[in-house]
This record gives C-alpha cells, sequence and structure tokens, in this order.
C-alpha cells in the first residue's frame, strides 16, 4: 500500500511539474498541473495518516518531512494557483519541490519519525521544518525566476520568461517576504528540535547536520541583516539561492546520510 | 447589417468627410434613420479610423449609404467603391471583430471596446439602438473574454508604450514609487512622458529649453528641473528616457559608475530614444544597469508583434463560440413568446370552461370542483406537451421561423415580438 502511494504521489508529483513548466508556454496546461498537485495532496494526507497511526515505523523523519512539505505546497495551491504570477512560480518551484520529496524517500533513515508522534514537538518540529522549506524553497524560486528574468532583459531578446515572469521588483519583494517567513520557521524548527534533544542532554550543533542547520540558519540571518540595510536585487538573489541549495544539502545530504540532530537526540533518549 | 469605411479601405480625406464623431451630426443622422419605414434600430460607431452604420436589413443598404451621405454633406457615388457591407451573421461577426481590436490599425487595440461601448451609448440616449441591443452586449462579453483569456492586448505596440512596458517589468507594483527622468521635450520624449505619467511614475522633465519642458509639464504634471542639475538628477532616478536633438552623449558612462554601488542592488533603466545616442554605450556595461536604444525598444516590439499575431486564432474561436451563443440565445428568445402565448390562450380557455361550468353546477363541492380543475390541468399539459417540445426544437432548425409563423397562423396568436426593446 505505502509503495502504491509513493508511486502516486512520485507520478503527481512529476506530472504537476511538467504542468508548470510547460505553463511558461501554454498556461492553460498550468490547470491539470494544479488539478496534479491536488492527487499529491490526497495521497500525502492518506500516507500522512497511516505513518501517524503506525506503531513501529520503518520510515524515518525525512521521509515525513517531505511529504509534510509537498501536503502543505498541495493544500496551499488552490489559494496561491490562483494569484498572478504565481503559476511561472510554481514552474520554478515545484519540480525543485519534487527532486526534494524524491530524495527524502531515498535517504537513509535518522529518525524513526512515528516513535516521536508520543512527544508533541517531535510534530512541531517536523512541521515547521516542512513549512520552512516550502517557505525558503518558494523564496529561492523566486530568486531564481528574478535572476532569469533579469539575464533576458540584459540580454535585451525578449523570450518565454520576458513575458511571463512577473516584474523583477516584484519578484524581489516576493523571495524577501518568503524567505523571512522561511527563515521564521526554521528558527522555530531549529529550537523545537532542541527540545527534543534537551532530554537527551546533547547540543544538536555537535552533528554534522547540526552544525550545518546553524550554518544555514546563520547566512539567512545574514541576508535579512543586508536587506534590512537596503541591499537588493542580483546579489541578493543568488544568496537566497545559495542559502535554499545549502539547507536542501544539509536536510537531505548531512541530516540525512550521517547522524543528523534529530538521530542523536532520539539516540540520546534511548540511552 | 454593417455599412461602413476603414483605415484599410479609405484613407484619411475620404474618412474625414464620412465622420460622424460630432454629436449634432450623429444626431441628425439618427433622426433621419428612425424616420425610415421599418426601422428597427441602428448604432453609429465613429472613430478615426472607421465609420460604420450597424442597423438591420429592413433598412435597404442604398438608402442607409443616401443617408449617410445626406448627413455629411457627400455623395454616394464618392465613397461607396470605398465602402463594405456586411449582412446578417457576417455583420455580427465584423461588429465582434471590431470591438475585439482584430479589425483595428494596432492589432488588439483596447481602445476600440471603449468607443463601441461610447457608440452605443450614445444611440441609447438617442433612443435608436433597438433590437440591436442584444448583439452589441454580446460583442462587449466577448471583447472582454478575447482581452481576458488571450494576450492579443497584452504586449506594446510603440516606442513609448514599449518603454514604459519596460519600466513596468523591472518595477512592477514599486513604478508609482520610483524617479523617473525625462531628458528632453520634444515629440518622441512627450511620448514617453505621458505614457510614464498614465503609470502613476513620479516624473521629472529636464531639457536645455526649460520652457519646452515646462509646457509639456503644463498638459499632464510632473516636474521640471534645470539642465545644469542633470548629472545629480540623473543619479537620483530610477529610470532615466533621453531624447534630445543633442549630437553628443548626454549622459557619460563616469556618471553611472559613479553612482551604480549606491543603489545596492536596485535596477537601473535607461532608455536612450534619441538619434544619435545621448548615452554612452559604456552604461549599458555597468553593473546593474539595463540600457535600451531605439534598436532594442525596436526589437521588442516587432516580437511584441509577432506574439499577438500568434493570438488570432484563439480570439476568433472565442468570437465564434459567442457568435454562436448569441445566435442560439436569440433563437430561444424568438420562440420563448410563441410559447408562452399558447400556453395562455390554453389557459384562458380551460379558466372560461371552468367558469361556465361552475354556473352551471353550483352545487359541486370544493372537494369535487379541485378534482375537476385538477383533471383539465393535466389534460391541457399532456395535450401541449408534444408541440411545446417541438417548439423548442424548432429554435435550432433553419425552418424554424417559417414553422413559428404557421403556429401563430393556425392558433391565432397575437405574440409579441422576440426582441427586446430597451429604448
Amino acid at each position: 500500500m505505502e509503495v502504491w502511494l509513493l508511486a502516486g504521489t512520485g507520478t503527481a508529483l512529476a506530472g504537476s511539474s511538467v504542468g508548470f513548466v510547460w505553463g511558461f508556454y501554454e498556461p492553460r496546461h498550468e490547470r491539470w498541473a494544479a488539478g496534479g498537485l491536488a492527487a499529491v495532496w490526497v495521497l500525502a494526507t492518506v500516507w500522512l495518516t497511516m505513518a501517524f497511526d503506525r506503531p513501529e515505523p520503518s520510515l524515518g523523519a525525512p521521509a515525513v518531512v517531505g511529504n509534510l512539505a509537498v501536503w502543505m505546497a498541495a493544500a496551499g495551491s488552490p489559494w496561491w494557483s490562483r494569484r498572478p504570477g504565481w503559476g511561472p512560480l510554481a514552474g520554478f518551484a515545484v519540480p525543485v519541490l519534487t527532486l526534494v520529496w524524491v530524495a527524502s524517500q531515498l535517504v537513509k533513515p535518522w529518525l524513526p519519525a512515528a516513535n516521536a508522534w508520543p512527544s508533541p514537538w517531535g510534530w512541531v518540529h517536523l512541521a515547521l521544518l516542512a513549512a520552512a522549506i516550502n517557505s525558503l524553497l518558494l523564496g529561492a524560486a523566486a530568486a531564481g525566476m528574478y535572476l532569469e528574468h533579469e539575464r533576458e532583459l540584459l540580454h535585451k531578446v525578449p523570450r518565454v520568461f520576458y513575458y511571463r515572469l512577473p516584474p523583477l521588483g516584484d519578484l524581489d519583494r516576493w523571495s524577501y517576504r518568503l524567505t523571512v517567513w522561511g527563515w521564521a520557521s526554521l528558527s522555530g524548527a531549529i529550537v523545537t528540535g532542541g527540545l527534543l534533544s534537551d532530554p537527551a542532554g546533547v547540543y544538536w550543533v555537535q552533528t554534522v547536520g547540526g552544525a550545518g542547520m546553524l550554518a544555514v540558519w546563520l547566512a539567512y540571518l545574514a541576508y535579512g541583516i543586508l536587506r534590512a540595510r537596503g541591499w537588493r536585487g542580483h546579489g541578493s538573489s543568488w544568496l537566497t539561492v545559495a542559502a535554499f541549495v545549502a539547507l536542501a544539502v544539509d536536510v537531505v545530504g548531512a541530516g540525512g546520510l550521517s547522524h543528523g540532530v534529530a538521530a542523536t537526540a532520539w539516540h540520546g533518549w534511548l540511552g | 447589417m454593417v455599412l461602413g469605411v476603414n483605415h484599410v479601405r479609405a484613407d484619411v480625406a475620404l474618412r474625414g468627410e464620412l465622420s460622424l464623431d460630432q454629436l449634432p451630426l450623429l444626431s441628425a443622422l439618427y433622426t433621419r434613420l428612425k424616420r425610415e419605414a421599418g426601422f428597427e434600430g441602428a448604432v453609429v460607431l465613429s472613430t478615426c479610423n472607421r465609420t460604420e452604420i450597424y442597423t438591420t436589413e429592413a433598412l435597404a443598404v442604398d438608402r442607409v449609404a443616401a443617408l449617410w451621405g445626406e448627413t455629411v454633406g457627400v455623395r454616394p457615388a464618392q465613397f461607396v467603391d470605398a465602402a463594405y457591407v456586411h449582412g446578417g451573421d457576417g455583420a455580427v461577426a465584423h461588429l465582434f471583430q471590431v470591438a475585439a481590436g482584430l479589425d483595428a490599425m494596432v492589432l488588439g487595440e483596447t481602445e476600440i471596446l471603449g468607443q463601441v461601448k461610447a457608440a452605443y451609448a450614445v444611440a441609447q440616449q438617442q433612443h435608436a439602438a433597438g433590437v440591436l441591443h442584444r448583439i452589441f452586449q454580446a460583442a462587449f462579453k466577448a471583447a472582454k473574454r478575447a482581452h481576458a483569456e488571450t494576450a492579443i492586448s497584452e504586449r506594446a505596440l510603440s516606442l513609448g508604450y514599449a518603454a514604459r512596458e519596460l519600466a513596468t517589468k523591472i518595477f512592477g507594483d514599486d513604478l508609482p514609487e520610483r524617479r523617473v527622468l525625462v531628458v528632453g521635450a520634444g515629440a518622441m520624449a512627450a511620448k514617453a512622458f505621458r505614457h510614464l505619467q498614465d503609470a502613476s511614475a513620479d516624473v521629472t522633465v529636464v531639457n536645455r529649453t526649460a520652457a519646452r519642458a515646462e509646457a509639456l509639464v503644463a498638459s499632464a504634471g510632473g516636474r521640471v528641473a534645470p539642465w545644469s542639475d542633470l548629472a545629480s538628477l540623473v543619479a537620483s532616478s530610477d529610470v532615466v528616457v533621453t531624447a534630445t536633438r543633442s549630437p553628443t552623449v548626454v549622459i557619460p558612462t563616469k556618471w553611472v559608475r559613479a553612482a551604480a554601488p549606491l543603489r545596492r542592488g536596485v535596477p537601473w533603466l535607461f532608455l536612450d530614444l534619441a538619434v544619435p545616442r545621448n548615452v554612452a554605450l559604456g552604461v549599458g556595461r555597468v553593473p546593474g544597469v539595463l540600457r535600451y536604444d531605439l534598436d532594442d525598444l525596436d526589437a521588442v516590439v516587432q516580437k511584441n508583434r509577432v506574439r499577438r499575431a500568434a493570438e488570432v486564432d484563439a480570439v476568433r474561436q472565442i468570437l465564434r463560440e459567442e457568435a454562436a451563443r448569441l445566435a442560439r440565445e436569440m433563437d430561444t428568445a424568438a420562440v420563448g413568446p410563441v410559447i408562452r402565448s399558447l400556453r395562455e390562450k390554453a389557459e384562458h380557455i380551460r379558466s372560461d370552461e371552468l367558469e361556465a361550468l361552475w354556473r352551471r353546477l353550483p352545487d359541486l363541492s370544493p372537494t369535487e370542483r379541485a378534482a375537476v380543475e385538477q383533471t383539465t390541468h393535466r389534460m391541457l399539459t399532456k395535450l401541449l406537451n408534444d408541440p411545446m417540445t417541438s417548439i423548442r426544437e424548432w429554435a435550432s432548425v433553419p425552418d424554424g421561423p417559417v414553422y413559428l409563423d404557421a403556429l401563430r397562423e393556425l392558433f391565432r396568436l397575437d405574440a409579441p415580438s422576440s426582441q427586446p426593446q430597451p429604448d
């Protein structure tokens, strides 16, 4: 059953990604791409419900975070897909979200997620992390759109992005707002992760994943400070994209392949 | 039916002679048309690119042309070769195309839709629109759909508008908060100035001859600054439009290079609409600076034109759908009064007969009366059921109007006109 659910989610996400990318050229395809996200929402809901009920989980936290992330993105799609300019944003973000989701299903399970269910902090931690990933992903996608749109404007040859992407000023503003939301969620995820670690008497930064997360958090903090001092545009967009890549590497790379923050906390709990 | 001349068939002089854009002339023509026997409605559309008279085929084309010529003082023989006539579905299709901007000089322009609406409003004021009401409402709806569902009107096709479009593509909703500097006060500068003013931008004009800049600003608002402040104005502006006749560069690279770091990554747009160039070529190589000259803007306009043309098929499809919907509605509207009339006549007969029956049988109890009423009602409904179905089907068959006329004759129905008469 789980295999079929995951296969269905992956197929729907891939189809939706293709639809949104195709939407750059034919906006009407965004409709069935949004339909694909609706299917993702149904499948992810069933998967998460099953994960919640399972007494002895075999899947790890990355899988839960990945499914929570796509569930949140899909749940919000009826709202955001109607906003002007968000179709192209989905064209940038949904394919990356799909890759993040695939990676989250493949990496080593470093936290028996369902074992954390008795702890409300476990749920809050994972939900905040999923929200942070979504928001920071969208912020990075808007920044990527900014860079692509700027490139076309500099080359003075109008192609598809010249016509389909929102203005540079709007993209810069979206990127900033989404990144700030994502940074706030990430801060919350780190704090709740620390609360998970606390009973074990360990400090989350002692792990590779934890240290990487702190570095990412500081990078976003630096970004916020620079923005507050009036920094905009090209450089700001590159930093947003780079910080998200670092986050993705940390979450599914360092955190997933080595023993990450949550794994340390859990093993400490077990004593 | 439509009789008209447009920018394709008639030159400016003839279009000017035949123009009906003055209210007294328009009023005179409407008065003449309304006096004609068989007049059912008319709308006159007169813009700088076209003058068209929409009416019904109840009036002969020659007669409409004669009245038009009589109104503007031109003999029909002088314009008959340049004029075109469309009848029936062709006239409806033509109106839809005009309203959607497919027949406009600038493909897909939206201004014409406003002009068609204004023309219809005048016809209503003159109590002349008559049976054309439904057709014009359908044309407005079709044009709105065309503009909303396709990109036929989305991209700039003039250099002045392209300048504004480019500024909007960079600053988006922030444009009204950005500083715009227009250098020059000639025709090209004036066009760019007006387009940017329309976008609610904060525009300052600077010109060597301050009086010309003040004249430009006086007509549309904005500020004038002295030529001596040009360097500092450039440094503090987000969009700089140049269109002077200066034979040398007006904005050197060193000004821009010195000010660029202070912008902290905010894009800086230079639109050089002058020949020879007013903005040094090196400006475009400064990081964060977008420099567009006339050739660059023209390339954008050409690309826009191609993309608009690519939308024409989609617009035509929408217009066909709306025309088909209109035809169905009008057919349905034609059978509605007949159905109503037939039902009313039958019901009238039933109620008369029941009244006579109550008088003959005064001792019937209320229960018995109700039973008789229900029985006669059911008989009537069953009897009329098949004819009603057939009549509804006639709405979509070619001979439907003939059958309806036969039915009216057969039952001596006094059906009202199928068309609404809002005026």
